[in-house]
């Protein structure tokens, strides 16, 4: 698992999209702080204009710009390279001569993916306090209900919505998990990942298929919002994590039956 | 060939997962309470004496009116942005955003779904929020203030109800946070308010039964069966679920004949007994926002004026159309206009979105909901009530 860890965080790929996640929010910020005029309440994408009155939401911001495609386009990256990635170096023959069992390589590179995601959402979170506390001033954090917190439990706050995040995207890592398992060339289980993230959020939003709504994997990505509430709602953390161990369960069983049954030729 | 064992998990975890959604519910329905008559059932709910609770209302409506999306993420420039890119072709999926007036708002609450927590303690504190997608719309009355607040916009509005007056003015004063909570979408969601519009409806023209008793937001619960005696009504029956043990009532919904899903429908999901954090009622505007301040006068004036002067004023609003008229009784009433109120835009009824929702019938256009039916005449008259087209075509002759 270490060992895992050490070549995932020794990669300069990961390095990479670490950086482009902190981007997010620094452009965010800058962009908002470049433009003179101030948004009116209301105005523009929810959320944008509360960045100029409180530097500590442009994490919030960002989480909720980066949601629909970013920040799932880099956990596809992440996920659909475990075992393909492996496959297409030819190194996974040698990790499985090793005396490791198949499903615990499967388990320790699953757990690999939701370290990168929670780091992923860190990420996002902290660029956004630091760069939204160096351009806009900041202090009590104004929540949805109108209510004011303090600084202390705002970042608490911050931290819960980047673990809500991060539980967020650990059904599509597992649904990369086992698209990864199921090819040698890792840019397709990666592509298939994010393809299958898009159509999710696609058929999310097509009133005529409301019945399907609930069981699909994007469908509480944007409730963090329920965190921002006084008091705080957490039916919606309890919900999301329900569905995404199913998805967890379902394809973590999936990627389990398909790599324990395959020719492992390189 | 043969199929390795070890596809037997990638069978079973969706198995184990199917079951548990179709067995979770079922069980949590079975429920049985000692019988009781319905008027037991309606003096059980007369007595409620809650005081201290808080949950979690849900209220869906599917009254057969294509929902309009008024997509919470997309603002009004987007949409001419978005109009301006796209070919011609596209038009159509350009999202419909229509500007914020007080009848989109009536329309908003009519249709779709909302989820509102509430906190009631006392009789003079309470608190509701409505969970809008990255939003949230506030209504907090403690003692002699109220306050409303807007996240989306940043608004907030503010006043007193002057309890020391006498009680019928303090009872014109809660109708007027009443009022004020319905013109903000809040009335709707309060089971307890439309429980007691229904119950009060009852008399000799309805059917009132117990129904199967059943389990709400984990209480277990009657349920009162209401069903109109009128033919023409559209009505098929109302639910009533009241708490077994407070009296309290959980759930109404209001069914349709043209449909077999509830109309309407708005209840706890949830909820808890119990003493709640005074702090919740507390409000401070938080900075930045914008504070009107509704003077009490404003307010005391409505209760001083006689209901001519009430009438006058609503004739001023309603603008050439006179007062309307009730043809009709009870669940066959029909309300009769000699022209369309003013206060409806006129862009509005231009609109294709608003022209697919009209019919064609002879000597005018019918407008068809699950709950109601409204015809315009050709002349520029409207009928308008919760019975079927044929009752409404027979009234207007």
């Amino acid at each position: 698992m270490l060992s895992e860890l050490r070549v995932m965080f020794t990669r300069r790929r990961t390095w990479a999209m670490l950086a482009a996640i902190a981007l997010i929010p620094i452009l965010l910020a800058v962009a908002v702080a470049l433009t003179s005029d101030q948004l009116a309440p209301g105005e523009g994408p929810p959320f944008l204009d509360r960045v100029t009155q409180n530097g500590l939401f442009t994490g919030f911001t960002a989480t909720l710009l980066a949601l629909p495609l970013f920040l799932p386009l880099t956990m596809a990256v992440v996920a659909g390279d475990t075992i393909a990635g492996e496959a297409s170096l030819g190194t996974l023959r040698y990790l499985l001569i090793a005396p490791v069992g198949r499903l615990r390589l499967l388990v320790v590179k699953y757990l690999g993916t939701i370290v990168f995601a929670l780091a992923g959402t860190f990420t996002l979170m902290l660029a956004g306090g630091i760069i939204g506390a160096i351009l806009f001033p900041i202090g009590p954090v104004t929540l949805l209900s109108g209510d004011q917190i303090s600084l202390a439990e705002s970042i608490g706050r911050m931290a819960l919505v980047a673990v809500y995040t991060a539980i967020s995207m650990s059904g599509l890592l597992a649904i990369g998990l086992f698209v990864s398992t199921l090819t040698t060339v890792p840019v397709g289980a990666m592509a298939a990942t994010v393809v299958l993230a898009g159509v999710s959020q696609i058929l999310d939003n097509l009133p005529q298929l409301s019945w399907l709504h609930e069981w699909l994997f994007t469908h509480y990505w944007l409730s963090f919002a329920d965190l921002l509430r006084q008091p705080i709602e957490l039916g919606s953390f309890a919900s999301n994590s329900l569905l995404q161990l199913g998805y967890i369960a379902v394809f973590g069983a999936l990627a389990y039956s398909r790599f324990t049954t395959k020719d492992i030729l390189s | 060939m043969r199929i390795s064992k070890r596809w037997i998990p990638s069978v079973a975890v969706p198995a184990v997962i199917a079951l548990g959604a179709v067995a979770v519910p079922l069980q949590a329905n079975a429920v049985d309470l000692p019988d009781l008559s319905a008027s037991e059932v309606m003096v059980l709910m007369q007595k409620s004496e809650v005081l201290e609770f808080s949950g979690t209302i849900v209220k869906v409506s599917d009254m057969g009116i294509p929902s309009l999306e008024f997509s919470s993420m997309v603002s009004e420039d987007m949409a001419d942005e978005m109009a301006e890119k796209m070919p011609a072709e596209f038009a159509d999926f350009v999202p419909a955003v229509i500007e914020s007036s007080a009848l989109t708002q009536a329309m908003e609450i009519v249709s779709g779904t909302h989820n509102v927590r509430v906190y009631v303690s006392g009789q003079d504190k309470m608190r509701a929020q409505i969970l809008d997608p990255m939003s949230q719309r506030d209504l907090i009355v403690n003692g002699d203030e109220f306050w409303v607040y807007d996240a989306k916009t940043a608004t907030a509005t503010t006043g007193t109800i002057n309890m020391e007056s006498d009680p019928a003015k303090q009872a014109t004063a809660e109708q007027e946070v009443l009022d004020y909570a319905e013109s903000i979408a809040l009335d709707l969601s309060s089971p307890e308010a439309i429980a007691d519009y229904l119950v009060g409806m009852i008399d000799e023209t309805s059917t009132v039964e117990v129904g199967k008793d059943h389990s709400v937001a984990g209480r277990s619960a009657y349920q009162l069966l209401i069903s109109p005696d009128a033919d023409a009504s559209l009505i098929e029956r109302a639910e009533i679920s009241v708490d077994s043990e407070t009296g309290l009532p959980l759930k109404v919904e209001i069914f349709s004949t043209q449909q077999t899903s509830a109309a309407f429908s708005v209840g706890f999901e949830s909820i808890s007994f119990g003493p709640i954090d005074t702090a919740l009622f507390e409000f401070t505007p938080p900075a930045g926002t914008v504070v009107t301040t509704l003077d009490s006068s404003d307010l005391e004036g409505y209760a001083d004026k006689d209901s001519g002067e009430l009438e006058a004023e609503l004739e001023a609003a309603f603008g050439d159309s006179a007062k309307p008229e009730v043809i009709g009784k009870d669940w066959q009433s029909v309300v009769y206009l000699p022209a369309l109120p003013a206060v409806i835009p006129a862009e509005l009824m231009a609109t294709e979105l608003f022209a697919d929702m009209l019919t064609e019938v002879p000597g005018g256009k019918v407008f068809s909901g699950a709950l109601v039916n409204v015809f315009l005449t050709d002349s520029g008259e409207v009928y308008m009530g919760a019975v079927t087209i044929e009752f409404l075509l027979s009234v207007s002759k």
